[in-house]
């Protein structure tokens, strides 16, 4: 019986063998996979090991943070259950709350084991758990023997009180509302109606969701809107570099014909009756649709869109903070492909007063806003200011850097002008504040739908020698820019003014 | 007449170190192990008995299959500790008691000959206990296979394992010749008068048909595979193997039509994703243990699969190993039945008589089918049918009868040893022959 069994033995081996395979093949070829696999909620009982970093405001206010069950209770002054706990685990439990409520809803987002993570909890989750670059929750989780590993502190260049006029602003209403330092970039408000309250949102999702208008999307980057007149500060950027004489008057009829290389074109302003003698700074003041749309063909498509290139139309915009896979940052764009070769004559000229297929996004137009305000210098935006290690020491510190220079300092400062006069006797005119001097453009966006209101525009800085702060509010169905957008502008930029005194 | 009795202590002490390493890990994160210090004591101090009876007596067998076997038994205590303290209390009283049969078997039966009368005795008790728990069994997780008395649940289909093997070890042992050389000619082999086969197909196929009854199919496979490469290995003619094949087929196909589990299982081995919240739980929580413990695992007590995997501490006890000690654990395991296996082999080999190899290759064959089937099901390189990981599954009477099996083998290479040393030695009056 030797040979049999000297067989039997050879074939047990050989399925030993395979066995082995299998298990190299689950343990180590495919481990990575089996973590992503639906069902498979290891990598958030993992997460839940450390002890997770908190996100406050520039001034040190938490905006969202981990708490022990009995923080929670003095916090909330109700018990607060974790939705899920990794099963029979010996580490603390951690509950994620957010003090402010509503107020970042979108921007710092949600932290939940249900519906996963939204904005900055989602796109800084590896430094909210204090993992190096190259380090995997898995990695980490596996030789985790200091039970007591905290993740890193973010500092936010937001402000609490600014977001929070913002949000009260925008209450009751579907829009969005965006504030931007000139100077730096750094973004102090940002926020987007209708909001939530993210501490609700496992036990009353249904109720958030029944909400509607699009409640769970961050409108300020995710949503791209027509422009309307407020298009008229790029197309003017297009006009100045193209040599237009600014002084020259033009006669504002309500309508007019254009006639550019043998193709004729009209121009109808479909609520005016016409303006009547305009310069460049009046028809930007008073929002002249015929003095755009007509001086934009005369200088010729190529003009308008290289100044649309220029202020980062069809480009990223830098914010990679933010980007995750539950955000997405939209382009701004001219056309559907973005900034096209060429226009044709219509297109280019509904394109000047920032109709036809032009489309932006509300941090875009904030940006656009505030590089006028910087002389021309569009400064890359920035929303984490300071990361901190759990010892506090400074990992990461937020450096201003110049992204496009999409004007010149001359070309700004007159377009500056232009926004000012429309406040002192234009389309934004009674939205000014005492004792400051406030720049700004209105747009009305017509939406080409019957019976849907146009969505309303409002951009703007402050102080206009010295600007703090340009934001860019739009309100979905607003009708006119002035009465629905720029009241939330202006609360905007009077906290921001209080806050500097 | 141990030659290296220090290199033998070690062997045996082995285990009892993974042991207390183990509680000592768990007791450091709270695990609920204070209330099972006595127990792991008595049960350590039971294997150094069995070390120093089998040294005062003189023991000549095999010195690696027992403290193997006592490795694979501490590895799965302490993991059942870490999964459910409870439980563990009470597979500490089945280890200690099944050491102790273990020693019983090896030197209370004096010799393993004498398992061989009363044959068809055994069978009949085999039978009868099968058609019992087939009608006035208890349930679980598909199969009815327990029998209750009481606070006591038994799983006849283990004894009767060993029965089964007893029976087809004699069995082959006396028609050998005759099932080797055919006398009726099928095309071009020659098989046996069916007179001779008879005992054998009548055994295995009323076991088979009341298993599959009870739809115990892991343990029906295992009897088939046993029952099939024990006649391969008596006979040496590699065409029984042919004919199982199939055999083996037709019955697989006659099952799955019949049962509608069986088309889930192989439904949910075939894509376990698509329904990881319902049947596929089981496959696909084992496959996210397994996964998640890389080359060097999550660390004792860290994994998540103890808890959401369903039968954790039975039938999936490996998925929890593999996950908490990583591929290097897992291995370990492999490594550990792939020595007692092995052992079973040299053991038939040495064996001084063709009951003993045959007994010997029989319970080598049963040790590989069971880990081989049930290790392929949690990994998924076969459908699950569940049946327990020998040594390391939570089971009291899957314990005792493979305890009492290392006992019977140690009983074989310690009669074949002292027999080629000396003729002199007898090992008691009542040795049959």
């Amino acid at each position: 019986m030797t040979r049999s069994i000297k067989r039997a033995v050879l074939g047990i081996s050989l399925c030993f063998i395979i066995l082995s395979s299998g298990l190299v093949y689950w343990q180590v070829l495919a481990s990575q996979d089996l973590l992503s696999k639906p069902g498979n909620l290891r990598a958030v009982y993992q997460e839940q090991r450390i002890w997770r970093g908190g996100i406050f405001d520039r001034n040190g206010e938490i905006l969202a943070k981990s708490y022990s069950a009995v923080e929670a209770e003095q916090l909330m002054g109700k018990k607060v259950f974790s939705t899920v706990r990794p099963p029979g685990d010996q580490y603390p439990t951690q509950i994620r709350l957010y003090p402010k409520g509503n107020l970042f809803a979108h921007v710092v987002g949600t932290y939940s084991f249900i519906y996963g993570k939204t904005g900055l909890e989602a796109s800084l989750n590896k430094l909210l758990l204090g993992l190096g670059p190259n380090e995997s929750i898995q990695s980490v989780s596996q030789s985790l023997v200091d039970k007591s590993r905290r993740g890193n502190d973010i500092v936010l260049t937001l402000d609490s009180k600014i977001q929070s006029a913002a949000v009260e602003a925008l209450q009751g209403k579907s829009g969005a509302a965006v504030a931007i330092e000139p100077k730096t970039g750094k973004i102090l408000a940002m926020s987007s109606a209708p909001d939530f309250n993210p501490n609700e949102l496992d036990q009353k999702f249904k109720e958030i969701n029944a909400i509607g208008n699009q409640v769970f999307v961050d409108k300020a980057v995710s949503a791209a809107y027509t422009p309307g007149s407020i298009m008229k500060l790029v197309t003017a950027g297009g006009l100045l570099h193209s040599g237009l004489d600014v002084r020259a008057v033009y006669q504002d009829t309500g309508r007019d014909r254009v006639e550019v290389k043998g193709e004729s074109r009209e121009v109808v302003d479909s609520e005016k009756e016409g303006l009547g003698s305009v310069d460049f700074f009046s028809a930007l003041a008073r929002s002249s649709n015929t003095y755009f749309a007509t001086r934009a063909a005369l200088a010729g498509d190529s003009q308008f869109l290289a100044a649309a290139q220029r202020f980062g139309f069809g480009q990223k915009l830098p914010l990679e903070e933010l980007k995750s896979s539950s955000t997405s940052l939209r382009i701004s764009s001219i056309t559907a492909e973005g900034v096209p070769k060429q226009l044709k004559l219509g297109e280019l000229m509904d394109s000047s007063y920032g109709q036809g297929q032009v489309q932006v996004t509300p941090l875009h137009m904030a940006m656009i806003a505030a590089s006028i305000a910087n002389g021309g210098q569009m400064m890359r935006p920035g929303l984490v200011d300071r990361v901190l290690s759990p010892k506090q020491e400074t990992l990461y510190q937020f450096k201003p850097a110049v992204w496009l220079t999409p004007l010149l300092p001359q070309e700004a400062s007159l377009i500056q002008q232009g926004m000012r006069e429309a406040v002192e006797y234009g389309t934004a005119r009674g939205l000014g504040i005492d004792g400051v001097t406030m720049a700004a453009k209105t747009g009305t966006a017509e939406l080409g739908e019957p019976g849907k209101q146009p969505h309303g525009w409002f951009v703007a800085f402050a102080p206009a020698e010295n600007p703090v702060i340009a934001v860019a509010v739009i309100i979905e169905h607003g009708k006119s820019g002035a009465s629905s957008a720029g009241p939330v502008a202006k609360d905007i930029i009077q906290a921001a003014l209080r806050e500097r005194r | 007449m141990f030659k290296r009795p220090v290199a033998t202590i070690t062997l045996f002490l082995l285990p009892i170190i993974m042991l207390w390493v183990g509680l000592g890990i768990l007791q450091l994160q709270g695990k609920g192990v204070d209330r099972i210090i006595w127990q792991a004591s008595m049960f350590s101090l039971v294997v150094l008995a069995y070390a120093l009876i089998n040294y005062l007596l003189g023991f000549a067998g095999d010195r690696f299959l027992f403290p193997a076997v006592t490795c694979l038994l501490a590895f799965g205590l302490v993991v059942l500790v870490r999964i459910n303290p409870e439980l563990a209390q009470r597979q500490f009283w089945w280890a200690t008691f099944g050491t102790a049969v273990a020693a019983i078997s090896l030197w209370g039966l004096r010799d393993y000959r004498r398992l061989a009368r009363y044959q068809y005795t055994w069978a009949l008790i085999a039978v009868v206990l099968l058609v019992i728990t087939t009608f006035f069994g208890v349930t679980t997780g598909g199969a009815t296979s327990w029998l209750k008395f009481g606070f006591l649940s038994v799983e006849p289909e283990e004894p009767v394992k060993l029965i089964m093997i007893i029976f087809l070890a004699n069995y082959l042992k006396n028609n050998r010749e005759l099932l080797s050389v055919g006398t009726v000619q099928v095309w071009r082999f020659s098989l046996p008068e069916p007179r001779i086969l008879g005992p054998l197909a009548m055994m295995v196929g009323v076991s088979l048909m009341l298993l599959a009854a009870q739809k115990s199919l892991g343990t029906a496979l295992v009897f088939y595979g046993v029952a099939l490469f024990m006649v391969y290995l008596a006979t040496e003619k590699g065409y029984y193997l042919l004919l199982g094949v199939p055999v083996f087929l037709a019955t697989g196909f006659l099952g799955y039509k019949l049962f509608q589990h069986v088309q889930v299982r192989v439904e949910i081995w075939l894509n376990p994703w698509q329904s990881v919240y319902g049947n596929g739980s089981q496959i696909a929580q084992s496959l996210f243990a397994i996964g998640n413990g890389g080359l060097f695992g999550m660390g004792l007590g860290q994994g998540f699969g103890a808890v959401k995997i369903p039968a954790a501490e039975t039938d999936f006890i490996f998925s929890v190993i593999a996950e908490e000690f990583g591929l290097i654990g897992a291995m370990g395991i492999l490594l550990l039945f792939v020595l007692i296996i092995y052992r079973c082999f040299v053991i038939a080999l040495k064996a001084n008589d063709e009951f003993g190899t045959i007994l010997a290759g029989g319970l080598g064959l049963l040790f590989s089918f069971e880990a081989l089937i049930i290790l392929a099901g949690v990994t998924k390189l076969l459908p699950l049918t569940g049946i327990p990981l020998p040594w390391v599954s939570y089971g009291g009477s899957s314990l005792l009868v493979h305890m009492f099996m290392v006992g019977c083998l140690s009983n074989i290479s310690h009669i074949s040893q002292c027999h080629s040393i000396t003729s002199q030695v007898k090992l008691g009056k009542g040795m049959a022959e």
